[in-house]
């Protein structure tokens, strides 16, 4: 017997091996298939402050929520302890370095000020000291498992041994971390170096140094081996795609055909970025796959500006931000409108208003992109749900935007985008790639023909034609014309390639029902908030014997109203509660003016974490069984 | 009496995050704050002042903080591990998300 | 496109002000693509806002009229997705050097084969008249109520500083040597920057056809003027004479070449170190999808070009001991 299902944190400071830790065990356990997700939860800081990995894992499907609390917390250090020591479940463990036992919580310099309060309070309360040592002996009562082993001692053996450089320290550190949460769960030795391997590829060096220090770990703590023993998987997968949003949609967008990337730096986006240029072009047996042309411009309106050109010039392109840099592309995004220009906006949302919480996620910007850009015309808005969804919606971003000619904006958050999930590999015989080009024959040619609401598109660089663009409003040919008849005209064309869109896009891509259809109530959300409501219409028919559907609305422009007005009236739900990661609940104010659909309550979370399991149970079931109507959830450091 | 051991030697240079080992920047190898060499040199008020006057900071490896005051410098003296270096790890750059 | 007879006038009327500057560029433009035979679907003019930023539509070529002051993004974008075309981007004095000042010193960083016509006229003719960012400090042109309170940009010495590897002066009112330095411009490999002084008739009564008549000078009548770098060594003392020069504005203006400087790689050039492929492969001739409108890239190429991301699974039953 072990576990089926825990929940781990990591925790150390900021670029001290946190990362690498996540990459290893995450590649050990997908190795032995395993299914995860990982929350990376960090400052707006290069290296010292808090940052910590959230983690689920399952031996029976790839897990969709995070959740509290958690079985095991490995700390790196006395912040670690005092930040989370709260979230670790009554007969988890603690793994801790026990040099540091008698740090006090007012001797962490990196800490925040409010957070040190709000932990002295809490601790005097109960009568607890201020110290590390007195917290674990509490966890102890609790019968939480406190192993304290030296990371001092370790690193100096291993500069003993091996010579180590003290500069590449934090790739050690990362081992004892990997090391012990295998050792914990129950993980092989094989496992294990498949996991160094994978993070260290082409450095067998640190592969053996790491695999080094996992025999004094394992040595030193062989008595709680499997403690925390993972049952054997049951997932059915032979292969695992072990990637953060971020990576996926990138690899989408090179499957997709991307051919023109360009950004501004900026988190949570520019991650995405950098892998489209260690990917930018491959040659596979002989032939050519790219190239991509990836370029860091000098802003963000450089960057759509210059996307829109490349589309012009016949590139499948995009962009990819965050909300300080949408909004800077807004001028842009109404010209792409105007002259009809298909480009994708990839639209990763953090905490705001201005630089607000940078390095946190949000659903904030929900209505910010859906009514972005000043005059009206047509323009889509999508979302995503996980990692795997987000694969296909890069994909259908760029279908959607060539075949009706119009920017595409994907909202998608920080959540996901520096979440690490395990994802079966994505079927590519069912993908299909849309560009909506027919040829143009030489001669005479007219870019925004009206006798379809979607012209002929050619590209700038087509034989024998020429062709104009203007962000003025124009005729056929492009140039510049005022005419109140052609104004008309050519004003409601490009508006009413919407309702092409409304009408061709299949349901299931708009909106998907998740649920068996009837029940007691009905969630509503969109995005990142996916894996998390699913797992709570569970919870909540275990604990309440309440039953209920969540909507997951993929389309969020042109908004599905038919689709969710067929589903609340055929389903007959009385109660409607929307959840979204921002103070508004802001999907149920689109609802209402798109759909006419009055949604009665809704769940909150802005502190910029994400919304988890157990949290989002209890709103459900206070809403559910009361009259309040606005529930503000806030779980997590 | 201090001892003379690594962390209380001018030449130490702390890990940022674990601060018991470091860097000898005499013999420039991987050593512990817990060390001893012939090398030793005490560290001094006025290797401190002198740097924070120069560079604008002097670090405290006991609590992971820059001092830049030379008030805080007077006070972490006297029981913590002043130093002038510090060792940047080289992961940092891969192991940091872009964050702003 | 058949280039031989083409008119590279279109039909559009020209609505500018009758004895504009800019029918000098416009004309300049119009004979020197017709002496380059220029094929008008593999040409493209990028335009801004404002006066200039209609020129474009008056120009049988592909025209695209952006938004004040990207133009030079939009041209970026077309230019690396389509390397073949050839790309010339007119804007005025406000568009490349007030809201666009930033493209405008990112061209100059990235040595893009493209080519900047500046029109510049020292006012924001189409918003009537404000001071543009070339008007000197203390000018009052007609429509201002008081004297520029902002000093002028030198648009010469700030391209050299940005790196642009052709940089010239033409005067819209000498049509045959703009028309050179426009047909040299768009030979040269890189970013090419013409300064061309554009008389405004309805809001600039200072920088007026008898102002610039009875200034200009053309460089090259000084036979000693040898703009070209040919030698990476003579790059700082060309550029520092040519910035000297730029700073001549008083009772003798010079046109022509500035800088020329062939020994600077151009981004296309950068680009194709890392791509390889590049630019006889680029993103707009490269094929993304197979006739039955699957990605080129089917399962198989996927696993081969991710492949450090996929993990193999291995359920075998787990050994316990660490050793």
């Amino acid at each position: 017997m072990g576990f089926s299902e825990l929940s781990i944190i990591l925790g150390g400071p900021q670029g001290s091996g946190l990362e690498t830790s996540m990459l290893a065990l995450s590649r050990a356990l997908a190795y032995r298939g395993y299914g995860i997700l990982a929350d990376r939860e960090y400052y707006s800081n290069i290296v010292g402050r808090h940052s910590y990995i959230h983690m689920s894992v399952s031996s029976k499907r790839i897990p969709r929520s995070l959740t509290y609390p958690v079985k095991l917390l490995i700390s790196m250090d006395a912040e670690t302890v005092f930040t989370h020591f709260r979230d670790v479940e009554d007969g988890g463990i603690l793994v801790y370095d026990k040099d540091t036992r008698i740090k006090k919580i007012a001797e962490i310099p990196s800490m925040e000020d409010s957070l040190k309060s709000r932990l002295i309070r809490d601790l005097k309360t109960l009568g607890i000291g201020e110290d590390l040592e007195s917290i674990t002996e509490m966890l102890r009562s609790r019968g939480i498992v406190t192993i304290g082993t030296s990371f001092q001692v370790i690193l100096k053996d291993l500069m003993k041994i091996y010579g180590i450089d003290p500069r590449s320290l934090s790739r050690y550190v990362s081992g004892i971390v990997t090391s012990s949460a295998s050792l914990l769960l129950g993980l092989d030795r094989e496992a294990l170096r498949y996991g160094f391997e994978s993070v260290f590829s082409g450095r067998p060096k640190l592969v053996e140094q790491n695999m080094f220090i996992a025999d004094v770990v394992w040595r030193e703590l062989r008595s709680y081996e499997g403690l925390l023993k993972l049952e054997d998987s049951e997932i059915d997968f032979d292969e695992l795609l072990v990637a953060t949003g971020n990576d996926v949609v990138a690899i989408a967008k090179i499957v997709s055909g991307l051919r023109y990337q360009s950004y501004y730096p900026i988190t949570p986006a520019a991650d995405e970025s950098f892998f489209l240029e260690k990917y930018e072009v491959s040659e596979l047996d002989g032939s050519v796959i790219g190239p991509v042309v990836v370029v860091q411009t000098e802003d963000e309106i450089a960057a759509i500006n210059s996307a829109i050109g490349a589309a012009l010039a016949g590139a499948r392109s995009a962009t990819a931000t965050s909300g300080p840099g949408f909004d800077l592309m807004v001028e842009g995004l109404s010209w792409a409108g105007m002259n009809e220009v298909p480009v994708v906006i990839t639209y990763y949302q953090r905490g705001g208003p201005s630089t607000g919480l940078p390095t946190r996620g949000s659903q904030s910007d929900l209505l910010s992109s859906v009514f972005a850009a000043h005059g009206e015309f047509a323009k889509v808005v999508i979302s995503s749900g996980d990692h795997l969804d987000a694969f296909y919606d890069t994909i259908l971003a760029f279908n959607i935007a060539e075949k009706y000619q119009l920017p595409v904006i994907h909202l998608l958050d920080k959540f996901l985008a520096n979440s690490t999930s395990t994802i079966p590999l994505p079927d590519l015989d069912n993908v299909k790639i849309e560009r909506g080009l027919k040829p143009v024959p030489p001669g005479e040619y007219k870019r925004f023909n009206l006798e379809t609401l979607v012209s002929p598109r050619a590209p700038l660089g087509t034989p024998g034609i020429i062709m104009w663009y203007t962000g003025d409003e124009h005729d056929e040919h492009g140039h510049i014309s005022e005419d109140p008849d052609s104004r008309v005209r050519m004003y409601s064309k490009r508006i009413e390639k919407l309702k092409l869109v409304d009408e061709e896009i299949p349901g299931d891509l708009k909106l998907r029902v998740h649920g068996d259809g009837g029940g007691d109530f009905c969630l509503i959300g969109w995005g990142s908030v996916k894996g998390a409501a699913l797992d709570a219409l569970g919870e909540i028919v275990r604990r309440s014997n309440l039953r209920g559907v969540y909507i997951d609305v993929k389309m969020l422009w042109p908004f599905p109203r038919r689709e969710l007005a067929e589903v609340i009236r055929r389903s007959g739900f009385e109660k409607i509660i929307a959840v979204e990661h921002s103070y508004g609940v802001n999907i149920a104010d689109l609802a209402a003016m798109a759909a006419g659909i009055r949604i009665g309550k809704r769940i909150a979370k802005f502190t910029g974490r994400p919304i988890t399991l157990g949290e989002l149970t209890q709103a459900l079931e206070k809403v559910l069984t009361s009259d309040i109507e606005y529930v503000v959830i806030s779980y997590g450091e | 009496m201090i001892d003379e051991k690594c962390r209380n030697c001018a030449n130490y240079s702390p890990h940022i995050h674990f601060p018991q080992v470091g860097r000898c920047l005499v013999f420039d190898t991987g050593v512990s704050e817990s060390d001893s060499c012939s090398k030793f040199r005490r560290i001094s008020i006025d290797d401190l002042l002198s740097t924070l006057g120069r560079e604008g900071s002097v670090y405290c490896a006991t609590c992971g903080t820059s001092l830049i005051s030379e008030e805080d410098l007077k006070t972490h003296s006297r029981s913590h591990c002043l130093t002038t270096r510090v060792v940047i790890d080289e992961a940092i750059a891969e192991e940091s998300k872009a964050a702003d | 496109m058949e280039s031989k007879g083409v008119s590279y006038k279109s039909s559009v009327w020209v609505d500018w002000c009758p004895g504009c500057g800019n029918f000098g560029i416009l004309t300049a433009v119009l004979k020197a693509f017709a002496e380059l035979k220029l094929d008008p679907s593999e040409t493209v003019i990028v335009s801004g806002i404002g006066c200039s930023g209609k020129l474009p539509h008056f120009v049988n070529v592909n025209g695209v009229h952006t938004l004040h002051g990207r133009a030079i993004p939009f041209a970026m974008g077309i230019k690396l997705a389509n390397p073949e075309l050839t790309v010339v981007v007119h804007g005025g004095d406000g568009d490349l050097l007030g809201i666009g000042a930033g493209h405008f010193v990112a061209l100059g960083r990235r040595n893009l084969d493209i080519v900047v016509a500046l029109h510049n006229n020292g006012v924001y003719g189409l918003t009537k008249g404000q001071a543009s960012p070339t008007l000197p400090l203390d000018t009052k042109t007609k429509a201002l109520p008081k004297p520029n309170i902002q000093q002028a940009i030198n648009p010469i010495a700030l391209a050299i500083a940005s790196g642009y590897t052709f940089v010239a002066r033409g005067y819209a009112f000498e049509g045959e040597h703009l028309k050179n330095i426009i047909i040299e411009a768009i030979k040269h490999k890189g970013a090419a920057f013409i300064d061309i002084l554009q008389p405004c008739v309805t809001f600039n009564d200072i920088f007026t056809s008898e102002y610039y008549g009875k200034r200009v000078y053309r460089l090259e009548k000084d036979q000693s003027w040898d703009p070209v770098v040919r030698d990476p060594g003579e790059r700082v003392p060309k550029m520092l004479k040519a910035i000297e020069r730029s700073m001549e504005w008083s009772e003798r203006i010079p046109i022509g070449v500035f800088y020329v400087d062939n020994t600077i790689s151009t981004f296309e050039e950068r680009l194709s170190s890392r791509l390889k492929v590049y630019p006889e492969i680029n993103p707009a001739n490269s094929s993304i999808m197979t006739e039955e409108s699957k990605s080129v890239i089917d399962n198989a190429k996927f696993k081969k070009i991710f492949g450090d991301l996929i993990v193999s699974v291995s359920k075998r039953t787990q050994g316990r001991s660490p050793q």
